[in-house]
């Protein structure tokens, strides 16, 4: 998405200029059923996958009439994994992943993997598409024009009765695999594994009070089993519990941990271990716990979710066209947001606000919402930047806090969590510098900035 | 800023014909003629541009419309001109204006043409962005829940009249450089919808022409299968 500013000459421009294709656009035609968002995708059984092949799919009739925004039982409601060759890919308008698959007979079916971006966020498939679309983009780059390919694959996916409409490599009964939930390429040579996270990394918490942080688990490699989940290291009067307790198979899927502190919980800082276990596999990630001790906690950041306006930002200190109101970058919450580059074109866009942490703080935490958007395609490559520092009243950099990029795009808002107790006592610049390169738009949208502070 | 004005029109006016060029280079198209990849991975017939190049038709087995009744949607902020206003009632009814050939093809395989449902004007600004079949489908989804159209019969085909100024696009292939017209067809929850797509042509003749002759290939090859 190009970013909209000034004349609407320069809007009209834009439009000329940029190609369509970057202006994602999703289907129409049994739409809710292709992307999960139909008024039967409660019967679709993800928790088991069903062996098949080309052959036996494009066994059946197709239904007569194909129901617009129902499902087809069992074609409709089970989970396929199938083992044939791609033959051929291609980007759709529409914003789907297009692949042929072909069996040693030379059967041939269609399988799509939609844009994430034009999924249900109520969806039970978005997170098996969103898999789905990084396992392909990490090995193919789809195009607007059909591209061969010669490879053994095993793809998971929901069947989907689509209209004939002289579609390449349509099966004769119009089923395909819609949506792709996992794709495996030269399936048999890859270790089943699975990733484990954890969002926000850094977590305060009162004496007597609960946080909560998310636990994320991600697949590969046609890993297939549920995911348990545990914590370790806990400071004493601290328990951890997760919700839910473990991730159900395939193994992707996320869970929330809550810390609970009791009064008399230890204060201090301590590094806690997420350990994830499943399918013989295991493995962790680590939550900074501070936990401090009982007071009152006051959010000490002015105009935090930018809601004051592009006309007074303070005390936001911001460069021109940061605070946004525009649907094309909608906030976390309320009207606006700050929206750092976005121009596709050499640029830098500062956010920053001088505060005073008191001397007498037992916990200071700066959380914010985090949205990034992309054109750059590089899943390596940090083209544009976004850095979150701690600078002193003078703008010297104290301390950078992280640096997000290109490759963190997402397709929501991320909360993200930083301890600041160690500056205080001090005046500092809460400081976020978003940098872009001279080609291809990366927008970071920041809104809800809160700095917490307990004393 | 008149300078910045004047450089980012240059800038525009290169940037797009590279695209295009890119765009044109990259266009895949099927084996037979006159059918092209449409926005979802299917195919649509298109009226060429020059619409002299007719070629025979041959049968490939599908269905025809034995009955056709043109439903026109003037879509698009141009329509709302007055002179441009005046031109829809030569195109409400398309068949009453079929060339010989048009109309000897349609009574060869029976087709009947009912009388024209009543026009729907749409004044939408389409202007600042490019409509693609996507674009129009979502229309025809959006107008037929809002019951701003009748609700399709077997013979319904809707004409989509496309306003001056508006960019009409399919699978790449754009309107009044690569077609001169389109149909395709949609399966919505009211059933199955065809339709025929009609860029703005300046010349009166000609855009009428073009409606007719998609029309017509709408009722002989409603599904891509049919006379074509």
């Amino acid at each position: 998405m190009q970013r909209l500013r000034g004349s609407r000459l320069f809007l009209a421009v834009l439009l000329l200029v940029v190609p369509t294709s970057l202006f994602a656009q999703c289907g129409v035609e049994r739409w809710s059923v292709k992307t999960g968002t139909d008024a039967d995708v409660g019967l679709v059984n993800l928790n088991s996958s069903t062996n098949t092949t080309i052959a036996a799919l494009r066994a059946p009739a197709a239904p007569n009439p194909i129901p617009a925004n129902n499902r087809v039982s069992p074609w409709e409601t089970t989970e396929w994994v199938l083992n044939a060759t791609l033959t051929l890919y291609k980007l759709e308008s529409d914003s789907d992943y297009h692949l042929v698959l072909q069996d040693a007979n030379g059967l041939t079916m269609i399988v799509e993997i939609p844009s994430p971006s034009c999924v249900g966020a109520g969806s039970p498939f978005l997170a098996g598409i969103t898999n789905a679309r990084n396992e392909f983009n990490a090995r193919f780059t789809a195009t607007t024009s059909f591209q061969t390919a010669n490879i053994p694959v095993q793809i998971k996916g929901v069947g989907m009765f689509d209209f004939l409409h002289g579609q390449t490599g349509v099966a004769p009964n119009g089923i395909e695999l819609h949506p792709v939930l996992d794709v495996i390429f030269n399936p048999g040579t890859q270790t089943p594994d699975f990733a484990v996270s954890a969002s926000p990394t850094t977590v305060s918490v009162t004496q007597g009070g609960t946080k909560t942080t998310t636990v994320s688990t991600t697949i590969s490699g046609g890993f297939n089993s549920a995911v348990s989940l545990s914590a370790s290291g806990l400071p004493a009067g601290v328990t951890a519990s997760f919700s839910p307790t473990s991730i159900a198979a395939p193994g992707s899927g996320s869970s929330t941990l809550t810390f609970t502190a009791s009064s008399t919980a230890t204060t201090g800082t301590s590094t806690i271990t997420i350990n994830a276990s499943g399918g013989g596999v295991s493995h962790s990630t680590t939550v900074s716990l501070t936990v401090g001790s009982g007071g009152t906690t006051t959010q000490i950041l002015g105009n935090p979710g930018f809601e004051n306006g592009s006309t007074s930002p303070a005390p936001w200190t911001v460069t021109a066209g940061v605070i946004n109101n525009s649907t094309s970058e909608p906030p976390h919450a309320g009207s606006w947001d700050a929206w750092l580059d976005g121009y596709g074109t050499t640029h830098t866009d500062t956010v920053l606000q001088t505060v005073t942490i008191p001397s007498a703080a037992t916990a200071a935490t700066l959380t914010f919402f985090l949205h990034i958007d992309t054109a750059e395609t590089s899943t390596a490559t940090a083209f544009d930047t976004l850095s979150v520092q701690v600078r002193n009243s003078s703008g010297t950099v104290l301390s950078t806090l992280a640096t997000f990029s290109n490759l963190n795009h997402n397709t929501g808002y991320a909360q993200k969590s930083f301890n600041l107790l160690s500056f205080k006592g001090q005046t500092i610049q809460i400081f976020f510098k978003g940098v872009e390169d001279s080609t291809l738009q990366t927008s970071f949208v920041l809104d809800d900035v809160n700095l917490n502070v307990t004393q | 800023m008149k300078k910045f004005a004047l450089g980012i029109l240059l800038l525009c006016g290169t940037v797009t014909c590279v695209l295009a060029a890119q765009q044109q280079a990259s266009v895949d198209r099927p084996a037979e003629p006159n059918l092209v990849f449409d926005d979802d991975g299917g195919k649509a017939q298109i009226v060429p541009v020059d619409l002299s190049v007719a070629g025979s038709k041959t049968f490939h087995g599908g269905p025809v419309l034995s009955s056709t009744q043109q439903v026109s949607i003037f879509l698009g902020a141009g329509w709302g001109d007055t002179q441009v206003r005046g031109r829809e009632a030569s195109l409400l009814d398309v068949t009453a204006s079929a060339g010989d050939t048009q109309v000897a093809e349609l009574k060869q395989h029976s087709i009947k043409t009912l009388r024209a449902a009543p026009k729907l004007e749409d004044f939408s600004d389409l202007s600042q962005s490019k409509v693609n079949d996507l674009t129009i489908q979502q229309k025809l989804s959006d107008l037929l829940k809002s019951k701003a159209i009748p609700a399709p019969t077997a013979g319904t085909v809707y004409v989509i009249f496309l306003a001056p100024g508006v960019h009409s696009t399919l699978g790449g292939l754009q309107g009044g450089i690569d077609y001169a017209a389109y149909h395709n067809f949609v399966n919505l929850e009211a059933g199955e919808i065809h339709y025929v797509v009609v860029p703005f042509h300046e010349n009166a003749a000609t855009h009428s022409a073009a409606a007719t002759r998609a029309f017509a290939e709408t009722a002989l090859n409603p599904n891509g299968q049919g006379w074509f």
